[in-house]
């Protein structure tokens, strides 16, 4: 890429749409070397468009999840990949190294997993957890990170953020734990928030009070997202585009309206037909 | 087929041929040593025949409930008659007889199947254990089963790690019904499941249930799948039945406030649905101490003086719809 | 009712037989695996060819000079009573292996048995059990071992079951903590509901699935029976005095060796380091061997 692109990039042109702020393009991989190689993802393409929701849906198998840690380069280390490119915000992905890619993960992009309470540590408090993270990004005194630890919890809607903050993560129910983790992503004030399965393995009330905060803060900060998921009932309320996976392929991709309204692909109608079970007669 | 079809005509009758009766269950827990109160006199009745559906988020009790109810779980106080015989004061001789009447499919099929038995093995043991069928009366009988939940002759010999998720479900299924058991309680049998299989394994147990007469006690949180297969829903909230009756009643007509709040909680796959949410505040709260009040008192928006004062019953709405809030609600 | 599957077949499964073979090939299969198997196979000819022929008679003394260097007549030479050495330390292979096996098995059997009922059954069988292991785990092994012997009097039979004693401590303790583990998976709840009995459930269901580490430990294990077999011999404990084995063959050539006579202490001294090398070696690959999940 010359240097010239990259300018151009950084002030779009006023007359077509915003350029996507993360562009995966003819992504392909697998395991294996040689005789053993067996692909998983083939040519997966798709866009995350600025200041929207886009929900990446798949079922067992679909290679939704390695996608998404392929984005933050922490695909698991036998994974090849065979073509393809990753483009965040007119950067290539795949072609910076890693100090570059650190500074990128975590400070532009931000990940928050299924298992909040295994991706806390157990022996620090919650603030202490979330004060390291202000400190280490935004390079704050340890009483300002302190107090932006506690914000970060208010700003998750944590009830008494000041008595939470020194609480552990075992005192945290799954669905307190889930803020927790998306109050430290937002901590880094990342560009592009990337959820998997965020609320997979929590109670319905509780899924609906996170996805309602997801969609509120994305709202107001402006805050790009891509939400992996296999629930469609969860994309149908909370995302604006949809990108559908089936066994290491997209299968469709649109907007939310025209997947479910008019959707194209057969596997998606299957899958929109299991997610809407019939009434016992 | 022969053991396997439905004992005689008892189906066709509608009496409860399982009948909870002041359900208690207490776990001991931390020092000092307090109890736990994960069932709080909890009475049920499941029709014979039917398919009544558990329904509850984690900490209703739903799963304690149906462990108690097959004796894997000691019970602390009440009774759990099958077919009028009280299961909760049986020795292990006894319990394990009546385990010929009643079977469970469990949640996980991972965890569920033995990792070192194939199905053959799987499927065959109780029939040698409860029914004590020689080795072709076993092998005929195996290949039944897996005809009977959609597998193959060929997949009795596999080992459970060479099966797909739904496959070891359909499995579990053929190791529940293979004694011809009366009543089968299904634990979350779908919640492990991809989508597209959940529909194959909801539509197959309605198809054994139709050709064998079963009686279904379906624990779930999925509202989707319980409107799919149940013909009545109790819903649970922390230890204690909160509504119960016909399935199209409470899962259109929801009573009371925390059927309402869970209904307008769960995601529908349809754009364009807004729905009025009822928001319940917090979390639900630890089952240890709980004062003599409504459970829901402390997250309910139509709470009242009078919901603080004891633990409202279940009244009847309309014919055997009961909901234990006494306070009108908006429709 | 639809009896057919719309789901993506599984691959086709090998028949019983291919699958343990090719089980087999994968144990064998590494070199350090190969190497182990080679020696115990070794090791476990000359026990059994010892049993038909030495080249002296291994309890016979002065077959040749005090102190004789290995030659042709003595390939390993002879040590301070005139003994043959590799008479003896064909004879003393054949004890220590004997040894070595029963012992094993035995504690193996009985700590997997007491492991698994503590485990299973919990409450107050669990506290009895682990008490009394406690009990004799407060003291250190070898000096557990020694008062035992000075207790009960040397023998096989008594060197076997004092061996299997002290060793089954950790049998019991892995076997307890998986089956524990394990207790609340659903396939001991299911197993109890297909018919099972509790000791069913607990020795036919649990056991098999928390077998594992407890199987791979049994080399660790031989190859510190074989280490404290000869730790006792070379104390002159254990075996009734004169009795080939390798502790005390070490033993009756320690002055010899500050002399120049080395062999005589070296030989079974690099029988005892053989045997446990090739135990540990045999550990890595048992692990993989044993669980059927890592055959796909």
């Amino acid at each position: 890429m010359t240097s010239t692109h990259a300018i151009e990039q950084e002030a779009p042109a006023a007359t077509a749409a915003p350029s996507p702020i993360l562009t995966v393009d003819g992504y392909s991989g697998g395991f294996g070397r040689g005789e053993d190689y067996r692909p998983v993802l083939h040519e997966v393409s798709f866009t995350v468009a600025r200041g929207e929701l886009t929900a990446v849906v798949g079922e067992t198998g679909s290679g939704k999840s390695l996608t998404a840690m392929s984005i933050l380069g922490i695909q698991p280390p036998a994974f090849v990949r065979t073509g393809g490119r990753m483009e965040f915000a007119g950067r290539d992905l795949l072609g910076c190294g890693d100090q570059e890619m650190r500074t990128v993960r975590g400070r532009r992009i931000s990940m928050v997993f299924q298992d909040a309470r295994a991706a806390l540590n157990p022996v620090f408090p919650v603030g202490t957890q979330l004060a390291d993270v202000a400190k280490r990004h935004h390079g704050m005194s340890r009483a300002l990170a302190r107090e932006a630890a506690v914000e970060a919890l208010r700003s998750v809607r944590i009830p008494e953020p000041g008595r939470r903050a020194r609480q552990y993560p075992h005192e945290f129910s799954g669905g307190m734990a889930q803020r927790v983790m998306i109050a430290m992503a937002l901590l880094c004030e990342p560009e592009l928030l990337i959820l998997d399965e965020p609320t997979t393995g929590l109670d319905v009330t509780i899924q609906a009070e996170i996805m309602d905060l997801i969609t509120e803060l994305g709202r107001s900060r402006g805050l790009s997202t891509l939400l992996i998921t296999h629930d469609l009932g969860v994309v149908a309320e909370t995302a604006q585009h949809v990108v559908v996976m089936r066994q290491g392929r997209v299968v469709e991709t649109g907007t939310t309206a025209g997947l479910f309204l008019t959707p194209t692909d057969s596997y998606t109608r299957t899958l929109l037909a299991a997610s809407r079970l019939e009434a016992k007669s | 087929m022969t053991a396997l079809e439905p004992a005689g005509a008892a189906t066709a009758l509608h009496y409860p041929i399982v009948d909870i009766r002041g359900l208690t269950k207490h776990f001991r827990v931390g020092r000092p040593r307090r109890d736990l109160v994960a069932l709080d006199g909890v009475d049920l009745a499941v029709e014979a025949g039917q398919t009544t559906a558990l329904v509850g988020e984690s900490g209703s009790g739903k799963s304690t409930l149906a462990r108690c109810l097959v004796g894997l779980l000691p019970v602390t106080a009440g009774e759990v008659l099958l077919d009028g015989i009280d299961l909760a004061g049986l020795g292990s001789v006894a319990l394990s007889r009546t385990y010929r009447d009643i079977q469970m499919v469990f949640q996980d099929p991972h965890s569920s199947l033995n990792p070192r038995r194939s199905v053959y093995q799987a499927v065959t043991e109780p029939l040698r254990l409860h029914l004590g069928l020689d080795r072709a009366a076993q092998r005929a009988r195996a290949r039944e089963l897996m005809s009977l939940v959609g597998l193959e002759d060929q997949h009795l010999e596999r080992m459970p790690h060479e099966l797909s998720g739904g496959q070891r479900q359909r499995v579990g299924i053929a190791r529940a019904i293979a004694v011809g058991p009366k009543v089968v309680v299904l634990d979350e049998p779908t919640s492990s499941l991809d989508v597209s299989v959940r529909g194959q394994i909801l539509d197959l147990l309605l198809g054994l249930q139709q050709r064998l007469g079963m009686t279904y006690l379906f624990i779930s949180h999925d509202l989707q799948a319980v409107r799919r297969v149940a013909d009545r829903v109790c819903v649970m909230y922390l230890g204690s039945i909160v509504e119960d009756g016909p399935a199209d009643e409470v899962l259109d007509r929801p009573r009371h406030p925390y059927t309402r709040a869970l209904m307008s909680a769960a995601p529908v796959a349809e754009y364009g649905v807004r729905r009025e949410r009822l928001r319940l505040a917090g979390e639900i709260p630890s089952p240890v101490d709980l004062p003599a009040e409504c459970r829901l008192a402390g997250r309910c928006p139509y709470v009242r003086d009078s919901c603080r004062t004891a633990v409202p019953p279940l009244v009847t709405v309309e014919g055997t719809h009961r909901s234990a809030c006494p306070v009108p609600l908006p429709s | 009712m639809t009896t057919t599957v719309a789901q993506a077949p599984a691959p086709a499964a090998p028949p019983a037989r291919a699958r343990r073979r090719a089980r087999f090939a994968r144990f064998s299969g590494p070199l350090g695996v190969r190497i182990g198997l080679a020696i115990v196979a070794a090791y476990l000819l000359v026990a059994v060819l010892s049993w038909f022929w030495t080249p002296y008679d291994p309890l016979a003394l002065a077959v040749g000079d005090p102190y004789g260097a290995p030659s042709a007549a003595h390939w390993l030479g002879t040590d301070r009573l005139g003994a043959d050495v590799l008479s003896r330390l064909m004879a003393a292979t054949r004890v220590n292996l004997v040894v070595m096996l029963f012992a094993v098995a035995t504690g193996l059997a009985v700590g997997t048995a007491l492991g698994t009922l503590a485990g299973y059954f919990g409450g107050v069988t669990d506290t009895v059990i682990m008490r009394i292991l406690e009990v004799f785990q407060a003291f250190p092994t070898l000096l557990l071992a020694m008062l035992v012997v000075q207790a009960v009097g040397p023998g096989t039979v008594n060197l076997i079951l004092i061996m299997a004693f002290v060793g089954m401590p950790p049998y019991l303790r892995l076997v307890r903590a998986e089956v524990m583990s394990r207790r609340s998976w659903q396939f001991a709840e299911a197993a109890r509901m297909v018919g099972a009995r509790p000791m069913r459930v607990a020795f036919g269901h649990l056991l098999p699935n928390s077998i594992g580490p407890v199987l791979a430990y049994i080399a660790v294990n031989a190859a510190w029976v074989s280490l404290l077999t000869a730790a006792l011999g070379f104390l002159g404990l254990g075996l009734p005095p004169g009795t080939p084995e390798w502790g005390s063959m070490v033993a009756r050539g320690q002055d010899a060796i500050m002399t120049g006579q080395w062999w005589v202490s070296f030989f079974p001294g690099l029988a005892i380091v053989g045997i446990a090398g090739a135990c540990y070696l045999l550990g890595d690959g048992l692990a993989d061997f044993l669980d059927p999940r890592r055959s796909s």
